[in-house]
């Protein structure tokens, strides 16, 4: 349970899927396009993804692959994963997939998540290192949340070594303390 | 409802700038922890509803057992994000204990909830015994220093009359420069308050 006080855990559980209730279930309001309390079997609901887990497990409903793991997306990562806007199709992609892959029983997930990672961290790593702040911008705009932690840990390292190097003030204002506005005199 | 305004909750946490602390949100706050108790209370109907059948509470699997289910589960999923709120909220405050000393500048105190402060004060206080009883600040620079002397510019008014570590008083006023030691100087320079000036 390490997870659990972890920001990007929760919100990685809250993306949507979409389930079909096997079961019916009386008394909540979720579905919102019943007019009553009540969900009937069938009916198909875009639930977070904490919701539909225990749904699935304990059979209540069946959850469906979401569209940005769809085959589109696959053959799009096939073909050049460095390119692909994950963020605008889930930014919590690489968590999502592997708590999505024991559930729905696709076994070629593990391998694509893989896969998919492993091309797009060769081309993270080199601009994290050397690119200017104009190129780097543009490129951080389809990284996932997974990936940005990476490229930030990067640059921080870079930033590091650089004033190892060079030598920096000592010691400095906090972090913590934010950007001071400068006070006009 | 069902945990979606958990979700935003946690989502204002990380709506500063990263490592930052935006204002307690007490509304949100108040609002979620009012949808608990209306999840419990629809719990608490749906069980009603299952005994009046005559149905075993514990094993019989119909609608309501399913009602009851996710209300549960929401209840449970909006704990987890009130209390990851709470803690990593703790957790920057302790390091700004650290990094800034015992008091807070201004603009981060009007950001914290009531027992937050609480929680600040009593936090420095242990630490504060905890450093006098092992006799050492350990809250000073780790890589040992050149020089035990440094020059300092005062950027922001600090008042006059500071006592430092060799009793000596000094007047801060803006723009002044002073040949400080490290020690004393090092608290006001993470607040942000002095500059070190070098060559």
């Amino acid at each position: 349970m390490a997870n659990y006080y972890d920001i990007d855990d929760i919100l990685a559980e809250e993306e949507l899927v979409s389930v079909v209730f096997q079961k019916a279930v009386n008394g909540v309001g979720i579905d919102p396009s019943a007019e009553t309390d009540c969900v009937e079997p069938g009916s198909k609901v875009e639930l977070p993804f904490w919701l539909g887990h225990e749904l699935h497990l304990r059979q209540v409903a069946m959850i469906k692959i979401p569209p940005c793991f769809n085959q589109k997306t696959r053959l799009e990562l096939g073909a050049d994963a460095a390119c692909v806007d994950l963020r605008s199709r889930c930014q919590y992609f690489y968590e999502f997939g592997c708590k999505l892959a024991p559930l729905v029983g696709d076994r070629d997930m593990g391998s694509f998540l893989l896969s998919a990672f492993k091309n797009r961290y060769q081309a993270v790593l080199a601009k994290a290192h050397s690119a200017a702040y104009a190129v780097a911008s543009k490129c951080l705009k389809i990284l996932t949340k997974e990936e940005t932690n990476l490229y930030e840990a990067a640059q921080s390292s870079m930033a590091a070594f650089k004033k190892w190097r060079i030598g920096g003030p000592r010691f400095q204002r906090a972090a913590i303390l934010g950007r001071k506005r400068k006070p006009t005199d | 409802m069902y945990g979606r305004k958990a979700c935003q909750l946690v989502k204002d946490f990380n709506s500063g700038e990263k490592g930052q602390l935006v204002a307690f949100n007490n509304d949100l706050f108040d609002q979620v922890i009012a949808e608990s108790s209306q999840h419990y209370f629809e719990l608490q109907s749906l069980i009603r509803k299952m005994q009046e059948k005559e149905l075993d509470v514990q094993t019989s699997k119909n609608e309501d057992h399913f009602g009851a289910l996710i209300h549960h589960l929401a209840l449970v999923r909006n704990k987890r994000c009130l209390m990851a709120y709470l803690y990593n909220r703790a957790e920057i405050l302790r390091n700004l204990i650290w990094k800034v000393g015992p008091v807070i500048p201004e603009e981060i105190q009007e950001k914290l909830s009531h027992s937050e402060e609480e929680y600040l004060k009593k936090h420095s206080a242990s630490l504060k015994s905890y450093m006098s009883r092992s006799d050492l600040d350990l809250a000073v620079d780790m890589v040992p220093p050149k020089d035990p002397y440094i020059q300092v510019r005062v950027l922001d008014d600090i008042g006059e009359g500071i006592v430092l570590s060799d009793d000596k008083t000094v007047n801060f006023a803006r723009h002044s420069m002073h040949f400080l030691k490290r020690t004393d100087a090092e608290q006001f320079i993470s607040r942000g308050l002095m500059e070190e000036l070098k060559g």
